[in-house]
This record gives structure tokens, C-alpha cells and sequence, in this order.
């Protein structure tokens, strides 16, 4: 066996024995060709990537749901997320108080936590914006539930336009059909969890799943 | 004897060899294309861990340099030994990084870290055929660039309606459209405003410390209002400016809100220095307090100085030019010790005109902050019998400067103060200080701005959103 | 394609394990060693050194550094001059009037009496007795005198951590991380300032190892969880189905493989898939949590949070945790040891001003901490003196109740080192017979440490009274060596990895015994 495939092998005992994080079961390998996704495409040589960093993601997802950025996050319905509470996990600065003049050259582990409460906050309320007012929906508008709170029609226009909003949104791009076809799957996974409102829920999770990508927190 | 140990406010190395001052000289005098070279020196981490305990590269060096001759050389010596021992080493591999120490130097690589390799970066192997939908990895990708410029100076992503209408431009187009929208963007909040982009960079330079503010968003001992700071630091990098005046501005900056504006002041009622003796920032209010502070000899206030706004680390033994006799030691600190020597030797004469820059006073208030003539005399006169001795002309790189405001006037026309600035927003915008493999660009961006664009940040930025460093992928 | 040496995933690697990755265990931690271990090469970790001792006993030791911002003084603490000791440089030296420097039977170390009507411009008395201090953890307390290498504050407090690049530029804290840190969440969490809270310069660690910034410890737990705690959240099994739609749609998109070689992608997918759910395994966004359940300010409840089953001691004993940082920094740093999260944790005052709580005491913390000493000596380094060993004598309480280990009877206290880090000393000069005078920075000073793991109730060097200045000792043996007033500091960070038995072969530090308990 070659190292390199070990190594792999060893990496997946661990997470299974230690909770990593473990995918859809559906997944395929990652040879295995997305319609619509190239498998193969030039990479970079540069390599530079930079985190968005607390103001920018505040922004950025503000613009994204149409949100007041202020509105974005606040914990304990409060303390705003990033620019008090996680503001240095997140790649800010503390200049004043702490003594923190320079941003950390590098995320740290709780960033993308940092990252997921700003974007599900963020997210939550949208959702129920959308949903509680349909006439003024920006995301979710016109998608049904039916009387088990599930999507009614997981494969209709509303969920695919709702999908492809998320994308043009967060990400300035339209989605792939792998990628749409990937978060109807996730409707179909939550219908199958212990989710009391598997539709909305949905909503979350899909607007969730493309605002903390690292193609969004990134850039 | 001891009391030469008695080192306050003294900066020393240990051990008993020390890096050599005069060893960046040399370097560039043998190697006058490095990118190390260009504009700067190698700092002593270029040969050593800290000194005197030498890196990889350093240790096969030293077995070079004049082997069988008592140690310590002298620094004729050294100077004398030092190009050949280069050359004797110049086809080893110091780091084990498969790349000899001289193609290090050639290509601006640390020959002492294996991490430091020469990158080849943009570019796709001729005769292959590329492909990538959303990036063009290959070059300079303007769409990739648009969606960093709206980010960087406006905070925020463009829309996907903005995206598309921008990739539809032509290249011309695309590319004064990248303009436009920097020009734009500079003046959003976000980069201008309080706590925006150019306080980020600011707050370095000045360390505010928030209980000691006065002023606006006072602190629970308000010593001195450091947003004046930040606002002449504003002024000096926006429009149409002059980057320079940041170190010797006559004048103060107010800033008025919603939206943010900054404006020329003569006179605010918490600056004190006379305007003959204003040199920017560094005669601020803030600045003296802080970094003078207490002290007669204020090296403290002379060594942030030329880190913050010249980019040269004393205490990392960088931008050292050891002058000559120094250092004299006026305030019997211990520093004549040749452990300390080897840096006071830049930094005492760096320090001499502060001498007459009061910091905080706590026995005459009235005093704090100000220029006054005979300040050694009048407060200090019994911190050392020699004290008093200390002139107000000193060096810096090398070169000598009648008082603090030709200081600031010299650190300001140098390419320091241009690579500092630069160097500043490289890693701002591009998220590192310049790379190896970034040194051309970098080098031909910071020499523009000292050069062509005459010290404006504005211009300078739209060369730097140019540059393949900051738009290819 | 290879998991790099820097231990981080690419795309494709990450998306291949994912997808041999069955459904999570929920016994996290323990594991997470294999884990991380997976990520590196039996001969990487072999190249980094100080691995090998953990392999063989498997028990964590934990090291708190307390970063004495400003230079805390020696002489006037443990190493305190008397006046009739210093002859006739008494009146210009920092002496005390004899009756303020108080030794203790059977130990080296002085204990300093101050009392003044003010600190310094501050109208507030200082009444400080070091005494009790020293009485009660005399034996587990080591002075070791030392001599620096710059006066200037950043420098020296990142070279009072890694002993000046002494061992690859590394830092104490993240030694003890590579050592023991692997199988733990957060090994390094770092709440200090400055120089205290930088990295090292040995970029070849696994990223673990390297300090977690926290800059608020009150608030900080917040950010421990995804979801908790946020309430129009879903479900945490449908939020651990978004995360992993999310992961898989990361790694096959166009972004995911232009960029799947970006250091910053790699170092992201690690924390996600390794470092994220280790943590939120553990509930620690609870446990840590040291904040009441007091609405309408803290609603805990309202959000489906609750205080740590710790709080309320905690809140006694630390009781200015909302005001003053550095008690909430000492109760935060019991609870990531007590809970495992992390094995090291820094955490010291800050220059800034901390507002006290009552009318006698309206400053809890002077600007500028021992700085305050350019200002006023005495008073400032007697006050801050007092504050510093008013937390670590409570760590100490709070770890010698807490057991490490109830088969062998330890405590969390027996296998733990509180280093009080500092910069430097101060100057010894002061005008004639001055009891308020200022001072400057000094290179010559000593450093407490504490820990039954060192040999306690020992001061290493020694001190010349007739200038107020320290002299070296040998750091194998222990002898004191008057007249030596060389820098020491590589001699200090061995000391203190040796004494918490890290690994140091191979990495050319001075053997430095003399600092263990035998």
C-alpha cells in the first residue's frame, strides 16, 4: 500500500474512532465526475487566499439575506457577534482595550465556529422573514410545505430558485446542477432526521451550507 | 564595575560574538542585485537565529570566515574576510533545501530556512491547455481583482448583477472600472472612517492604550487624545496628499463625522508642541506621552519611530548604522558595554534629538508634551552627571541630522520610509509582507510611489491592485 | 499527494477520508491524539522532538504562565535588600527600611510590607503583605535569577516565553503543547498581551500547538459552539447534515480545487474537521461558561445555555470577573484545564486600566501594570506584586482540590508549573532615601515559578546586596556563581520544560536540573 493511501486510511480509522466529522453517505469518491463540475481544473500556483475577516463577513452576509448588518448576529440577542463578542476570533483587531494592534495572521480553531453562529444566526432569520411575510420573501419565496412541515415539492422551480439565489448571493455565481442536486439531497436527509419542521429547517440548513462555505469566508 | 550592568532603558545581546553592523554592507556590496538589496539591507536574521547564535547559513559561513584567526574579529576584519567567506559558500546548500545558498541570495530567499524556497508563481506550462471556469489562475484575472477591490476598500462583496456586468466590459473597460471603484471605495467608511482599513494600519503606530485616552471616548486616565493621530495618519494617506507629512506635518488633523471628513487644523487644544518643532506624528501629543514618557533619553520614543514609520526593528537588529564613537553613554545607562554597543551604537544617536521633547510630567502638567529648550537641564539633571552633555543633533542611517525635525525630514525622503509604506499595504491588500517571488512587483510599486507618484498613497494603490501579487489568482 | 507535513488536508484528501469516515463516535476526546497523529508522519513527529516521554506515560502536565506585564521586580518581592544590608549605597539603591523585608524560617525567600496612603497619582492606599504568600507555598517555589537581553517590552516578553529563540524559536507554551497537547481540543489558549501572546518562529509545528487568542474570557465560550445557544438554529442533527453537504460541496467545487494547495484552506479544513467537533463534543460552551444566569443582561436560559456546574465557586472566589480581565482570565484558564480543554494557558494584565469595585480600591489595575513603576516604583510593583500572587495563590487552592488522577491520589496542582513571566527588572537607583521615586528598565532581575514539580523552597543564583543586582547560578547543579551577570534566559526555558518533562533531546538546551524536584 502506498504511504500517501496509509496515511488516508489512517486518517479515516481516526475520525471514525474520534468523531470526525463524517459526510453524506452518499458521497462519492472524489474521482468519481459531477455533471456540470469540471474534475479536473488548473489550480493555483499563488495560493493566496484571505479570510474575510469580521467586518467584511458581516457585510458580506448582511448584503446576501438582506439583512441590517447590525441585525446580522448578536449573541444572547445582544452582544454582536463580530464586532464585540468574536471579533478577534475572526480576524479582527482588540487595539484599545487589549493591546491587540495587528489582526492573527492565521484562523484559529474556534474561527469557523465563530464563522457558523454568525451565518446560522444570520440565516434563522431570514428563514423566518421569508416565511412568516411570503409577500416580501427574498430567499424562500413560494416554496410549499406540506402538513408535515416537509418541502411539498423538493424538486420544483421555488427550491431550485431558491437554491440558485443563495449562490448568487453569497457566492456571485450560479450553482451547478451537482450542487443543486446536492442540497435537495440535504432536504431529503433532514425529512429523515428527528426534524419536527423539516422544511424550514431546510431553509436553514441550505442557506447555512453556502454562506459558511470556505468559497464564501474566503476571497 | 557593576554599575555597568545597571541597564535601564538599555537594549543588549548576549554572548560574546555579536552580528556585525557593518555585515549588510558588505553583503550588498558583494551581491548588488539581491532583491534583499534593493532599497535595504539583510537584517542579522539573515545569518543568525538571534545573535549571536547563528543560523544554518551563518554556521557554514563562520567556518569561512577568516579560519584560524583570533576571535573576535575586528570589524575591518570581518569586513575584509566576510566577501570571500561568501563566495566559499556560495554552491553549498546551508538549509537542505535543494537550492544552493547563492541562487538564495539571487532570488531574495532566507538561504537559512528550508521553507524558504524560490516559487515559481501565475504562469501555465506553455503548450498545456488550461482550463478553469471561474479563475484565470494563469495571469492577472480581472474579475478576480474587481471582487477584491469592492472587498478591500469597500468592505463588501460586489452583487452578482455588478459581477456580471463587469465581466461582460472589455479588458480596457474591465480595467477602469478597477479604477473607478478604488477611487470610489477610499472614500467609504470602511476605509477611511473611524476604526476603518487605515486605522488598522495606524493602530501599530501609535499603540493606543484605552484607559489613558482623553478626549473623545475618554479612558479612566485620560493622559492625551491619540485620534488626533489617527486623523493626521488619515489625511496624510488619502486623496491627494502627501504620505511624507505623516512624520512632518506643521499641522494637526480634525475629523468631523457622518460622513467622515478630515481637515487641516493650525492649532487643537490637546497638541502642544510649537510649530517650528512639529515633525508629525512623532512630536504628538500621544507619542510623547507614551513613548517619552518618564525618560530623558527617550530611545523608546527613537526606536518606534523608526520601526512604525521606517520599517527597521532595533530590537530585531534591523537598520542598524553604527556611528562612530557611539554610543557615549550621557545618561550612565551601562550601554558603552560591548554587548550593548553593538545596537546603541545606531540607537543612542537615533534617541539625542528627543532630548528636548518632554513626555509626561507629573510635578508641572503644564510641561507635558511640549518642546522645551533646555529640557535636559531644567528636569533632568540628576539622572547622570553627563546627561546633560547629550546633544540635540544626532544620525540616522548614518547620516547626520541637526535636530528631530530634520530627522523626520530625512526618515521621510528615504526608501525606507517608501518601503515601509508600501510594504504596509502589501500586507493590508495582499495579506503578507512581499515574497520573494513578489519582489519585482514590489520593488517597482514602492519605487513609483516614491518616484513618479510623488508620495501619494491613492496613486500608489492603483498600482498595487495591478500587480499580478494582488490579481491573479 | 500527500498529507503534507504541516499536517494539514488537502481537498482530495479530505474529501476521501470524509468519505471512508463512518457516522462519529461521541467519545471525542481521548481520541483526538490518533486523530491528529494521523496527520503526521511517525518520522515528522520524530524530526520536532519533545514527543516521546508523552508516549510513554500518557499523562498530561500543564503549565499556566502569567505574564507579569511591565517588569516585575525581584528585589522587591523574594530577593527584597534591607537597608543595613547594603551599606552605604542603602539610601541611593532600592532598599526597604529593615522592618518591611521579612525572611521566613527555613526558606530564602523575603516578603516585602507596604503600606502607602497612595499608588503612585492614584488616590488609593496600598497596604500589601507579602508574607503569607511566601508561608504558604514557600515549597513549591522556585527563584531563579536571570539576566535578559532587551529592555524593550514586546521583545522581552516573547523572549521571557521562547528563552530567546533558544529551541528553534519556540514557545514554553507551545513545547508543552507539542508534548502534551495532543489529545486534547485547545492545547494552548493565550489571553495575555503582547509579546505574551505571540507565536513562535517555528512555523513547523502542528498547527495545534500554536496559541488560541482569546481576547474577552468572559465571552469567549460563546464561540465554542456552532449552534447552541442561537435561537432560531435547527436541530443539531439537521445543522451536522448542513455541515457536511457543506464540506462535500467545499471540496468539489471549482473554488475548492483551485485552491485546495492554499495554506489557508488546508489550515481551515483541519479545524473544521478535526478541531470543530472536538470541541463541540465536549459541551464547553456550558462548562466553560463562568457568566450567571441573569436576565435581562446574560439570558442564559432564554437561549438554552447554562452557567458552568463550576460558576458559582468560581464567581466567589473570582468575584470582579466581569470587570477586572485577569480574574476572569484565571477562572477561564482552571476550567480549560479541569475540563481538558487545554494543557497550557497564559494569561496576565494588560497596560490598560481595570476599574475596581468599591470606593477604597476604585483602580483594580494601574495603567501600564509594573510599567506603572516609571511613575511610581514602591507602591505600583508592591500593589501589582499583590495582584499577581492574589491569582495565583487562588489557582493554586482551586487546582490542589481538583484530582488529576484518583487512582494515584494527584492532583491537578502536582502536575501543573505557574511561570510568572515578566520582561525585566527595574532599576536599582532612586534619589536619596526616596520611598516615591521612579524607575527605569533593568536587565537584572529573577523569575518565580511554582510547582511541586520543582524543587521548592530554592532560589537559584543569588543576590549582591551592596548594588540590589542578581548573580547567575550553574543550571545543572544549582550552585550560585556570585559575579556571573551573564544572560541566562535559554538556561530559564530549559529549567522550566525540564521540570514539566518535556522531551528536550535534540534540541540543545542547557541541562538544567538543578530546577527539579528530587
Amino acid at each position: 500500500m502506498r504511504p500517501d493511501s496509509l496515511r488516508v486510511l489512517l486518517l479515516s480509522a481516526a475520525c471514525t474512532l474520534t468523531a470526525c466529522p463524517s459526510p453524506t453517505p452518499s458521497v462519492p469518491d472524489a474521482g468519481t465526475p459531477d455533471s456540470g463540475t469540471p474534475t479536473e481544473v488548473t489550480r493555483s500556483s499563488r495560493n493566496n487566499l484571505r479570510f474575510k475577516g469580521p467586518e467584511r463577513l458581516a457585510l458580506d452576509f448582511a448584503t446576501a439575506l438582506s439583512l441590517p448588518v447590525e441585525q446580522v448576529c448578536n449573541e444572547l440577542g445582544q452582544y454582536p457577534c463580530t464586532t464585540y463578542v468574536h471579533t478577534v476570533a475572526l480576524g479582527g483587531v482588540e487595539p484599545y482595550g487589549l493591546g491587540f494592534y495587528e489582526p492573527l495572521p492565521f484562523t484559529g480553531v474556534t474561527t469557523p465556529i465563530a464563522v457558523d453562529r454568525v451565518a446560522l444566526a444570520a440565516c434563522g432569520q431570514r428563514v423566518t422573514l421569508d416565511t412568516t411575510t411570503p409577500s416580501t420573501a427574498v430567499i424562500f419565496g413560494g416554496i410549499g410545505l406540506d402538513a408535515q412541515g416537509r418541502l411539498a415539492n423538493r424538486e420544483g422551480e421555488p427550491v431550485k430558485n431558491a437554491i440558485t439565489a443563495l449562490y448568487q448571493r453569497a457566492l456571485l455565481r450560479d450553482p451547478t446542477e451537482a450542487e443543486v442536486g446536492t442540497l435537495v439531497q440535504l432536504a431529503t436527509d433532514i425529512e429523515s432526521s428527528g426534524s419536527t419542521a423539516p422544511g424550514r429547517d431546510w431553509m436553514k440548513a441550505a442557506c447555512f451550507a453556502v454562506l459558511s462555505s470556505a468559497e464564501s469566508v474566503f476571497f | 564595575m557593576l554599575r555597568r550592568l545597571i541597564l535601564g532603558a538599555a537594549l543588549c545581546l548576549s554572548g560574546e560574538a555579536l552580528a556585525k553592523p557593518p555585515a549588510g554592507n558588505v553583503f550588498c556590496a558583494t551581491y548588488p542585485t539581491a532583491p534583499t538589496c534593493t532599497g535595504q539591507q539583510p537584517a542579522c536574521t539573515y545569518c543568525h537565529v538571534a545573535p549571536p547564535q547563528r543560523n544554518a547559513f551563518g554556521t557554514a559561513l563562520e567556518a569561512q570566515l577568516a579560519p584560524g584567526a583570533p576571535r573576535p574579529l575586528s570589524d575591518a576584519d570581518f569586513m575584509y574576510a566576510l566577501p570571500t567567506a561568501l563566495r566559499a559558500v556560495e554552491a553549498q546548500d546551508a538549509d537542505g533545501d535543494g537550492v544552493s545558498n547563492l541562487v538564495e541570495h539571487q532570488r531574495g530567499t532566507q538561504p537559512a530556512d528550508p521553507n524558504s524556497v524560490p516559487v515559481e508563481t501565475g504562469g501555465c506550462v506553455a503548450g498545456t491547455s488550461p482550463h478553469n471556469p471561474q479563475y484565470d489562475v494563469c495571469r492577472y484575472d480581472t474579475r478576480f481583482a474587481y471582487r477584491r477591490v469592492l472587498l478591500d476598500f469597500c468592505g463588501q462583496s460586489p452583487t452578482y448583477a455588478q459581477l456580471k456586468e463587469f465581466a461582460a466590459l472589455s479588458a480596457d473597460e474591465q480595467r477602469s472600472r478597477l479604477d473607478a471603484e478604488l477611487d470610489r471605495c477610499t472614500t467609504s467608511e470602511f476605509w477611511r472612517g473611524k476604526n476603518g482599513q487605515l486605522w488598522k494600519l495606524a493602530h501599530p503606530k501609535i499603540r493606543p492604550v484605552g484607559s489613558l485616552k482623553a478626549g473623545e471616548d475618554k479612558g479612566a486616565i485620560p493622559l492625551a487624545d491619540y485620534y488626533d493621530d489617527y486623523n493626521l495618519f488619515a489625511w496624510s494617506q488619502l486623496d491627494d496628499h502627501d504620505a511624507r507629512e505623516v512624520l512632518t506635518a506643521k499641522y494637526f488633523v480634525r475629523r468631523d463625522t457622518n460622513p467622515t471628513r478630515y481637515s487641516v487644523a493650525t492649532t487643537l487644544p490637546t497638541q502642544f508642541v510649537d510649530e517650528a518643532h512639529r515633525a508629525g506624528n512623532i512630536t504628538s501629543s500621544w507619542s510623547l506621552i507614551y513613548f517619552v514618557m518618564f525618560t530623558a533619553l527617550p530611545r523608546n520614543a527613537a526606536s518606534q519611530a523608526y520601526r512604525a514609520y521606517l520599517g527597521l526593528d532595533i530590537a530585531k537588529q534591523e537598520g542598524l548604522y553604527s556611528i562612530p564613537g557611539e554610543p557615549r553613554d550621557y545618561d550612565a545607562k551601562g550601554v558603552t558595554a560591548p554587548t550593548c554597543a553593538a545596537c546603541h551604537a545606531t540607537l543612542d544617536p537615533l534617541s539625542y534629538p528627543f532630548r528636548n521633547y518632554q513626555g509626561l510630567s507629573l510635578t508641572a502638567r503644564n510641561t507635558s508634551a511640549r518642546y522645551i529648550p533646555s529640557r535636559l537641564e531644567t528636569y533632568f539633571s540628576d539622572v547622570a552627571p553627563d546627561i546633560t552633555q547629550t546633544p540635540e543633533a544626532g544620525y540616522l542611517f548614518g547620516k547626520p541630522v541637526a535636530d528631530l525635525v530634520e530627522w523626520a525630514q530625512v526618515g521621510a525622503n528615504s526608501d525606507a520610509f517608501a518601503i515601509a509604506t508600501v510594504t504596509d499595504y502589501w500586507k493590508l491588500l495582499i495579506g503578507h509582507a512581499p515574497k520573494p517571488e513578489e519582489q519585482a512587483e514590489f520593488v517597482s510599486t514602492w519605487q513609483r510611489f516614491k518616484g513618479t507618484h510623488g508620495y501619494r498613497v491613492q496613486r500608489m494603490l492603483h498600482d498595487l491592485i495591478r500587480t499580478e501579487a494582488y490579481g491573479a489568482p | 499527494m500527500s498529507l503534507r507535513n504541516n499536517g494539514r488536508l488537502s481537498r482530495r484528501e479530505m474529501l476521501k477520508a470524509l468519505s471512508l469516515c463512518a457516522a462519529g463516535s461521541t467519545t471525542l476526546g481521548s481520541l483526538l491524539t490518533g486523530c491528529r497523529d494521523s496527520l503526521q508522519t511517525p518520522e515528522s513527529l520524530e524530526r520536532l522532538g519533545g514527543t516521546r516521554r508523552a508516549r510513554l506515560d500518557g499523562k498530561p502536565r500543564f503549565l499556566i504562565v502569567v505574564g507579569a506585564a511591565g517588569g516585575a521586580s525581584i528585589v522587591d518581592s523574594f530577593l527584597a535588600v534591607r537597608a543595613s544590608e547594603a551599606g552605604a549605597n542603602a539610601s541611593k539603591l532600592n532598599t526597604f527600611a529593615d522592618a518591611q523585608v521579612q525572611g521566613v524560617d527555613g526558606s530564602p525567600f523575603r516578603a516585602v510590607k507596604v503600606s502607602s496612603p497612595r499608588l503612585g497619582n492614584i488616590p488609593q492606599a496600598v497596604n500589601t503583605d507579602q508574607l503569607p504568600f511566601v508561608l504558604k507555598h514557600k515549597d513549591s517555589m522556585l527563584v531563579a535569577t536571570s539576566v535578559g537581553t532587551s529592555v524593550n517590552h514586546v521583545i522581552a516578553q516573547k523572549r521571557s516565553i521562547t528563552g530567546n529563540a533558544a529551541w528553534r524559536g519556540r514557545t514554553l507554551q507551545e513545547c508543552v503543547a507539542l508534548q502534551y497537547g495532543a489529545g486534547v481540543p485547545i492545547p494552548n489558549v493565550n489571553m495575555a498581551m503582547g509579546g505574551y501572546s505571540e507565536r513562535g518562529t517555528d512555523h513547523s509545528l502542528p498547527s495545534y500547538c500554536y496559541g488560541e487568542v482569546v481576547s474577552n474570557a468572559s465571552l469567549w465560550p460563546l464561540g465554542l459552539d456552532g449552534s447552541k445557544g442561537l435561537k432560531d438554529a435547527p436541530p443539531r442533527d439537521v445543522v451536522e447534515l448542513a455541515r457536511r453537504t457543506r464540506n462535500t460541496l467545499d471540496s468539489r467545487s471549482v473554488f475548492g480545487k483551485t485552491f485546495e494547495n492554499a495554506p489557508a484552506l488546508q489550515r481551515w479544513n483541519e479545524q473544521r474537521i478535526v478541531g470543530q467537533p472536538a470541541l463541540e463534543a465536549r459541551d464547553l460552551i456550558n462548562r466553560l461558561n463562568v457568566l450567571p444566569n441573569q436576565p435581562p443582561t446574560i439570558p442564559l436560559s432564554e437561549y438554552g445555555l447554562s452557567s458552568s456546574p463550576d460558576g458559582d465557586r468560581l464567581r466567589a472566589l473570582f468575584p470582579d470577573y466581569m470587570t477586572d480581565p485577569v480574574q476572569s482570565q484565571a477562572a477561564l484558564a482552571f476550567l480549560l484545564l479541569k475540563y481538558r480543554v487545554s494543557v497550557t494557558v497564559t494569561l496576565g494584565p494588560s497596560f490598560n486600566v481595570a476599574v475596581g469595585n468599591t470606593r477604597e480600591q476604585p483602580i483594580a489595575s494601574p495603567p501600564l501594570a509594573f510599567d506603572f513603576s516609571h511613575t511610581e516604583h514602591r507602591s505600583g510593583q508592591a500593589f501589582m506584586w499583590s495582584r499577581v500572587m492574589g491569582v495565583v495563590d487562588k489557582l493554586i487552592e482551586l487546582l490542589k482540590a481538583e484530582p488529576f488522577d484518583e487512582t494515584s491520589g494527584e492532583s491537578m496542582w502536582d502536575r501543573t508549573l505557574i511561570y510568572v513571566a515578566t520582561e525585566f527588572g527595574r532599576t536599582r537607583n532612586r534619589p536619596n532615601d526616596a520611598v516615591e521615586f521612579s524607575s527605569g528598565h533593568d536587565l537584572n532581575n529573577g523569575f518565580l515559578m511554582l510547582s511541586p514539580m520543582l524543587k521548592g523552597n530554592t532560589v537559584l543564583g543569588g543576590m549582591d546586596p551592596l548594588t540590589g543586582l542578581t548573580y547567575g547560578f550553574d543550571p545543572h547543579t544549582g550552585a550560585p556563581e556570585p559575579g556571573k551577570m551573564t544572560t541566562n534566559e535559554p538556561d530559564i526555558f530549559s529549567g522550566i520544560l525540564t521540570a514539566l518533562g518535556v522531551d528536550t533531546s535534540g534540541s540543545g538546551l542547557p541541562d538544567a536540573s538543578a530546577f527539579v524536584r528530587t
